[in-house]
């Protein structure tokens, strides 16, 4: 797919990918999943992880082992390990998160915190660890949203069905 | 645990359970709309959980989703995706002349279409239970209007928690001129060894 001169490479369920300026990376139809990208804005090196879980249940009790930008707690030092391995610093990096939301809001639920709302503060408590800081946010709801995401300028876009466009 | 236990013996035992339940659900929905509707089963096998949104038309594809947990001996997701077009066509039938448009259903017509997806995934089941000789329960509907991948994410993130794949009984509804669907049922992967018993226990394929 493109969009302007930019190929957008399209980041899958449970993958990362980090690329260099003029890159741009996205995710289509994002709903409970989160999206973590992470930008280093000196070097225009980024990654963009499509995240499904916080992270894996313990071993021996059937879990998954899974692509590493499954789970929040592996998916984020991955990224930062690879945009080091490009030659970024990842101690210059910030990051945007977007997703969580609840699709089947209508329906009363006695779980204390969605999937969605697991999968966030996953997401920001990682990110937290690493020393990260927050550069945007589009969470919650109960839409879904596709994320675009420049490598270079680190604008990441923010599109869905019944919402206006916005830029974090 | 993966899908990877389950043979392509068991796989075809599975499948034949499932065109059962997809001529139940047949005939349960013609008593309910009046209107022929067929359901073929096109596929019984284990998908990566990053493909499965393609089943459905693509991530950003707009579906009316109606999503209906399964509790029993066996517990699965069952996920029946209608196009915009089709859910509206099917509207017009439930309530002559029909919504206004898919962005502002009322809740009698979103009610329509979950009872719509009640019938179907609940005669499904029955049928599949009768087969396997196992408890199929399902829960209340749950209704969504968005992107296929957006709706569908939150079942892949349950099924991911112990699995890449899911095993996946892919059936697709069809009626005359263009009303079409696609209904998912995923067994989740915990319970996977317990369909693996019930089909030994079934006759040869």
């Amino acid at each position: 797919m493109r969009r302007g001169e930019a190929v957008i490479e399209r980041v899958r369920m449970g993958e990362i990918l980090v690329r260099e300026a003029p890159a741009q990376l996205a995710i289509y139809g994002l709903g409970s999943c989160v999206a973590v990208f992470i930008h280093d804005p000196a070097r225009k090196i980024a990654g963009l992880a499509h995240i499904l879980l916080p992270a894996p249940i313990p071993r021996g009790a059937g879990a998954a082992e899974g692509p590493t930008g499954k789970y929040a707690g592996t998916a984020i030092p991955a990224i930062l390990e690879a945009i080091r391995g490009l030659g970024g610093r990842p101690e210059s990096c910030v990051a945007k998160v977007a997703g969580g939301a609840h699709m089947f809001a209508a329906t009363p639920s006695t779980d204390r915190e969605t999937l969605g709302e697991r999968n966030i503060r996953a997401a920001l408590e990682a990110l937290a660890r690493h020393g990260i800081e927050i550069a945007g946010m589009d969470i919650g709801g109960s839409y879904g949203r596709t994320v675009v995401a420049d490598a270079g300028s680190g604008a990441v876009t923010v599109t869905s069905l019944k919402r206006d466009a916005k830029k974090i | 645990m993966t899908t990877s236990i389950l043979s392509a013996k068991d796989l075809e035992r599975l499948r034949r359970i499932s065109v059962e339940g997809a001529y139940a659900a047949e005939r349960a929905l013609h008593q309910f709309t009046g209107v022929g509707v067929r359901l073929d089963v096109a596929a019984v096998s284990s998908v990566d959980l990053a493909d499965v949104p393609a089943l459905l038309g693509g991530p950003e594809a707009p579906v009316v989703g109606i999503h209906l947990k399964v509790f029993g001996e066996c517990r699965a997701s069952v996920f029946l995706a209608l196009p915009p077009r089709t859910a509206l066509k099917v509207l017009a039938i439930l309530f002559p002349p029909g919504a206004a448009g898919i962005d502002e259903l009322s809740e009698m017509e979103v009610s329509g279409l979950m009872e719509m997806g009640n019938i179907l995934t609940c005669a499904y089941l029955n049928a599949m239970s009768a087969a396997l000789g196992m408890s199929l329960i399902p829960s209340v509907p749950m209704f969504a209007s968005d992107m296929a991948g957006a709706v569908v994410d939150v079942l892949l993130i349950e099924q991911g928690q112990r699995a890449d794949a899911a095993l996946v009984i892919h059936t697709e509804m069809t009626a005359e001129p263009d009303l079409k669907g696609q209904l998912l049922l995923m067994p989740d992967p915990a319970s996977l060894p317990r369909i693996l018993e019930a089909l030994a226990e079934g006759p040869e394929p």
